[in-house]
């Protein structure tokens, strides 16, 4: 059997099947976490809110959607995938969606929802809510020659002293076709990430010489009424940058599922205590991507 | 318990203004209320994050119907948490979803009251607020796959609304079944504004006194809502559009369509305006 082996958030992961948006690694013989395909028994379980299942059974998480792929994830080194749609584009965005978002919080991370980029060696995120454009302003930033660390998933770590550190994640970012119009980012390569989307999974040019970087600024995304092209950065506190950064956790009800809330909040007050919060409020403006990252690169300069 | 009450209606119908009236009678005792703090039917549900939030995972990568048919579930899960009756704004046609239930669960569900306009005024609304031509914004009114924050190559803050063609969009709520449909005109709420908010106000249970009614309709004048807009913008203005509350008459249509634009809007709607007592008369100008 063939096996597959990629490299993300410092974990490697072997898998039975091939991952489109991981970043390859070579083989090994102690991979942090197994990926295999299987056949999950769901019978004893009903759905919540008529589609969802979430159960912790002896054999650890259960996390399924009805009628498309039902994963189990057991200690944060395995995870087996029981898809049930042949659409494997569609379980894997699953599974690189809120199956990783589960498995890291089981490896310990404390995982929020939003992009990050390099600069002066330093990890700085941008968090908001779906929709906003993290992702385009995180590429616009990689156009500038800011390296992109992670793409939708942030996970987090803290070292002896309190200090938070981002975690590596891929060299892939995916990007809706108007994004891609507006940075002019068309590649020969890209892969649309499901047939029936104008969304695109594209390789960026990129090194990722640490597997992680000590943390700089959140920057959170905000819309509001502003004159068209106009931005203000406004300076959060920490009892302020708590309240944003408990709001972008990644799926947060799966801390509660799995019992992990308690540590989830302490890592979240460590974070809102040793970062610097930055609200960045912007108009609704879908063309300005450009404008913004040239905005935050000033902002990081002074 | 059924504790949702839809504020149902097609695009530039007079929801947002009739909403902005509900505010003042319901928390303000008919005072003025500011565009931007209306708290009478949040419009935190058609977020994308609080979609997501329900669905436990991201709903961006979905289809339209893949979304429709998620989203009921979403509106019966918010019915089911409901603990008082609570209003929702939306712009929704009802339609069915998954070629079975209709779109907004009548499990949940109290009451609907659904404000219809004339189309012919719409269209020069519509044209207005998406700076299109008069004929585009007829072509919208007639198009069946219409749908609100729907973005052809990119996804927006907001789900993605249904909205479908003006015909469809009144037919699906007034023949909606499991919960009332209170319909109110437009047109009435221009000319006879006491005599329908006092019909609406009963049959929310909390009939209001005229003065409270008279003072909110005083209050709240398309003039005075223009002047607030202008100063002050208005954050439910999602696409870089010219003024949101523009004239607010009826009839407008008459100075704004040619002949040949109210025929084409006839043609495309005649059965739903005979019976709502819209004329149909391409001579009527």
């Amino acid at each position: 059997m063939n096996l597959y082996y990629y490299k993300a958030y410092g974990l490697v992961f072997q898998s039975e099947f091939s991952i489109a948006g991981l970043t390859s690694e070579i083989a090994c013989e102690n991979p942090d976490v197994v990926l295999t395909i299987g056949t999950l028994d769901v019978t004893p379980y009903s759905l919540i809110k008529g589609f969802l299942i979430k159960e912790i059974t002896p054999e650890g998480f259960l996390y399924g959607i009805k009628d498309l792929a039902t994963f189990l994830l057991s200690d944060g080194n395995k995870v087996i995938v029981d898809p049930l749609t042949e659409e494997t584009e569609l379980w894997q965005m699953y599974l690189l969606g809120s199956v990783m978002g589960a498995l890291l919080q089981q490896n310990g991370f404390l995982t929020l929802h939003g992009s990050a980029f390099v600069f002066n060696n330093k990890a700085h995120l941008i968090l908001g809510a779906s929709g906003m454009g993290k992702s385009s302003i995180a590429m616009a930033l990689h156009q500038k020659g800011y390296e992109l660390l992670t793409d939708d998933i942030s996970a987090i770590k803290f070292d002896s002293n309190n200090k938070p550190y981002l975690f590596v994640a891929s060299k892939h970012i995916k990007l809706w076709e108007d994004a891609i119009e507006h940075l002019s980012t068309a590649q020969e390569d890209m892969a649309r990430v499901r047939e029936s989307l104008p969304k695109f999974r594209l390789l960026l040019d990129t090194t990722h010489d640490q597997v992680k970087y000590e943390l700089g600024n959140v920057f959170i995304l905000n819309i509001k009424r502003l004159p068209e092209g106009q931005f203000a950065f406004k300076h959060l506190n920490t009892m302020q940058l708590l309240r944003y950064l408990n709001q972008n956790v990644y799926r947060k009800k799966f801390l509660l599922d799995m019992g992990n809330q308690k540590d989830a909040f302490f890592m979240l007050s460590q974070l809102a205590n040793n970062a610097f919060g930055t609200l960045l409020n912007r108009t609704h403006s879908r063309t300005d991507v450009r404008l913004v990252a040239e905005k935050m690169e000033k902002f990081l300069k002074q | 318990m059924k504790h949702l009450i839809w504020l149902a209606s097609y695009p530039k119908s007079g929801n947002t203004w009739f909403r902005i009236l509900l505010d003042s009678i319901l928390l303000n005792d008919g005072a003025a209320v500011d565009i931007n703090q209306v708290q009478t039917a949040s419009l935190r549900i058609i977020e994308r994050q609080s979609f997501d939030d329900f669905l436990e995972f991201g709903s961006g990568e979905l289809t339209l119907q893949e979304s429709n048919s998620f989203k009921h579930k979403y509106y019966l899960d918010y019915g089911l948490k409901a603990t008082e009756d609570t209003f929702i704004k939306t712009h929704e046609a009802n339609i069915k979803v998954d070629n079975q239930q209709q779109l907004i669960p009548k499990e949940v569900s109290k009451l609907c009251i659904y404000i219809v306009r004339n189309p012919l005024d719409i269209v020069c609304s519509l044209a207005n607020h998406y700076v299109v031509s008069t004929d585009e914004a007829i072509k919208i009114m007639g198009d069946s796959s219409y749908t609100f924050f729907k973005h052809e190559k990119g996804i927006t803050s907001n789900i993605p609304e249904m909205i479908g063609d003006w015909s469809t969009h009144v037919s699906s709520w007034l023949n909606t079944k499991g919960f009332p449909v209170i319909l109110i005109k437009y047109e009435d709420l221009l000319c006879e504004p006491i005599q329908t908010l006092r019909m609406v106000m009963k049959e929310l249970g909390q009939p209001m006194s005229d003065q409270v009614l008279q003072r909110a309709v005083d209050n709240h004048s398309f003039g005075q809502l223009a002047r607030q807009e202008s100063k002050h913008g208005f954050r439910e203005k999602v696409v870089a559009s010219g003024a949101f509350f523009r004239k607010g008459k009826a009839n407008s249509w008459k100075e704004e369509l040619t002949k040949r634009q109210i025929e084409m809007v006839i043609h495309h709607h005649h059965q739903v305006m005979d019976n709502l007592g819209y004329s149909t008369d391409i001579n009527q100008k």
